[in-house]
C-alpha cells in the first residue's frame, strides 16, 4: 500500500510515545505486514536520531526517545552513527577535516597564526593583484593568476580573493606551474569546495602555467581550493600544495 | 522476562509450515517476522529485543498443534501479540541514562571511523551524498536535500530511502570499529 504524509507523521508519533494503544496496535500490526511502512519507520527512526543530536525535538519527545528508542541496541548504534556524521557536519563547517587538502591547509593556519600575522602585510599586495577581474570576453571573465599555496605560503600570503561580476557565466583561472614541472607533462584540475571534489575543465597550458576554466554556478560564495594533476607517460603525479582562492 | 524451553525440532518443523507450506518461503517469512519484530520493539524500547521475539517464537512453536487446527489470519500478528505480551510482563525496567554527550576523544574515534567506514562501505558518490545530505542545520539541511533530490533525479522520498540504505550499511562498520578503537 503506497504511504501517504499521514502515515509519515503516524511513524514519527509512534517513535515519539505519541499514540494512544489503539493506534499503536493498528500501526505495528501495518509495520509487520506492508513493507513500504516499515521502510518508512527504519527511515524516520535515523532522522528523529538527527534531530535528537541536533537538539531539535521538544525536551518531552527528548526524553521519551532517551527513555525507549535511544536505549535500545539499535537505538545506541545509530546514535554512534548520528554523532559521528554531526561531528563531520562540525568539521565541515568549523574546523578541517584530515580527509581533504583542503582542509589540512585550514588546520595548517590554525595552528599557526603567526604565519597568518606575518604574512598579512604581503598578502594586501597578493590580494589586490588577485581580486583583479579583467574585462570579460563574453561571459568568461579571466580570474586572477593563482600560485601554488606552498610557494604562497613561504612568502606569506593568503587565499586569493575573487569577486565574480553578474554577467559572468565562467570563470577562467590562470594556476602558475612549480619551477620543476616537466614540460611534457599534460594536466588535470579539480576543484575541492570542502564537501567535494569536482573535476574542472582544463583549457590550455604553456610552460609556466595552466587555464582552467569553472562555471559560476560551483562557485558561491566561500573557500576553495584547485589541484593540479600532471600526467607524464600514462603516470599521474599531484602537483603539491594546491590553489586557493575565496569568492566574495 | 520467564524463559521458555525451546521448541523440539518437530514443534519447529511444524512452526514454519504454518508459516508456509513451502520450507524456503517459510524460512523467509520467519526471518522477515523476526526482523521486523526486533525493530518494532527496538522502537518501543526493549533492551533485548531480539531475545523478546526468540521467546515469542517459541510460545508460538509450543501451541503449534491447536495454532495448525484453529487459528485464522496472518501468523506474523499472532507472534506479535506474542510479543506485546511478553514485553508488558511486569518486570524491573529502570530509567536508562540518557546518552552520554561524548567528549573530545570520543568524537574522534567516532569521526575516524565514520572516514574509515565511507571509505570501505560506500562508493565515492554515496560518500558525498551521504556528506551533502548531512551538512547544514535546519532550514538550509532542508534546502540542500531538495536540491540533492532534484540533482539525482530522485524524489525526496526517494533520496531518504537511499540514504536510509547508506546508513544501514555504515552503522554496523561503526559499531565494529569503535569495539576495536575500545569505546
Amino acid at each position: 500500500m503506497a504511504l501517504n504524509e499521514n502515515d509519515q507523521k503516524r511513524i514519527r508519533e509512534f517513535l515519539l510515545g505519541k499514540l494512544s494503544e489503539d493506534e499503536q496496535q493498528k500501526i505495528e500490526e501495518r509495520l509487520i505486514l506492508e513493507d513500504d511502512l516499515f521502510q518508512e519507520l527504519e527511515i524516520s527512526k535515523g532522522e528523529l536520531v538527527e534531530e535528537y543530536c541536533a537538539n531539535e525535538l521538544s525536551s518531552e519527545e527528548n526524553r521519551w526517545f532517551e527513555n525507549n528508542f535511544l536505549a535500545s541496541p539499535e537505538g545506541k548504534q545509530r546514535y554512534a552513527l548520528a554523532v559521528a556524521l554531526g561531528q563531520l557536519q562540525r568539521d565541515t563547517s568549523e574546523a578541517p577535516r584530515h580527509l581533504t587538502f583542503f582542509e589540512r591547509l585550514k588546520d595548517f593556519f590554525k595552528q599557526h597564526p603567526s604565519v597568518i600575522a606575518i604574512a598579512s602585510a604581503a598578502a594586501v599586495v597578493v590580494i589586490a593583484a588577485a581580486i583583479f577581474l579583467s574585462r570579460p570576453t563574453g561571459q568568461t571573465v579571466v580570474g586572477p593568476t593563482l600560485a601554488s599555496n606552498i610557494t604562497n605560503r613561504e612568502q606569506g600570503s593568503l587565499p586569493a580573493k575573487v569577486k565574480i561580476p553578474s554577467n559572468a557565466s565562467e570563470l577562467k583561472f590562470r594556476l602558475l606551474l612549480p619551477r620543476d614541472a616537466s614540460p611534457s607533462a599534460k594536466y588535470r584540475a579539480e576543484l575541492d569546495n570542502r564537501t567535494e571534489v569536482k573535476p574542472v575543465t582544463v583549457v590550455e597550458q604553456d610552460r609556466e602555467g595552466v587555464w582552467v576554466v569553472i562555471p559560476v554556478t560551483q562557485l558561491p560564495r566561500g573557500e576553495y581550493l584547485l589541484k593540479l594533476v600532471a600526467i607524464t607517460d600514462g603516470t599521474e603525479r599531484e602537483i603539491p600544495g594546491g590553489y586557493l582562492f575565496n569568492v566574495e | 522476562m520467564k524463559r521458555r524451553e525451546p521448541p523440539s525440532k518437530e514443534a519447529f518443523d511444524k512452526l514454519l509450515l504454518w508459516f508456509d507450506p513451502d520450507r524456503e518461503k517459510a524460512a523467509k517469512k520467519y526471518q522477515t517476522i523476526q526482523y521486523r519484530l526486533v525493530r518494532i520493539f527496538a522502537a518501543k524500547g526493549s533492551s533485548d529485543p531480539e531475545d523478546l521475539v526468540d521467546e515469542s517464537f517459541n510460545v508460538a512453536a509450543l501451541k503449534i498443534d491447536w495454532l495448525l487446527e484453529n487459528y485464522v489470519g496472518d501468523p506474523a500478528l499472532y507472534i506479535h501479540g506474542i510479543a506485546k505480551k511478553i514485553f508488558l510482563e511486569p518486570k524491573p525496567r529502570p530509567v536508562p541514562d540518557p546518552p552520554p554527550a561524548p567528549d573530545s576523544g570520543e568524537l574522534e574515534r567516532r569521526s575516524t571511523c565514520l572516514d574509515q567506514c565511507l571509505d570501505r562501505v560506500t562508493t565515492d558518490d554515496e560518500r558525498r551524498l551521504v556528506l551533502r545530505y548531512h551538512a547544514n542545520e535546519k532550514q538550509e539541511r532542508i534546502r540542500i536535500r531538495r536540491q540533492l533530490a532534484e540533482e539525482s533525479g530522485l524524489t525526496m522520498n526517494a533520496l531518504r530511502i537511499k540514504v536510509c540504505h547508506i546508513h544501514a550499511r555504515l552503522r554496523p562498520c561503526i559499531q565494529q570499529c569503535l569495539q576495536l578503537l575500545g569505546e
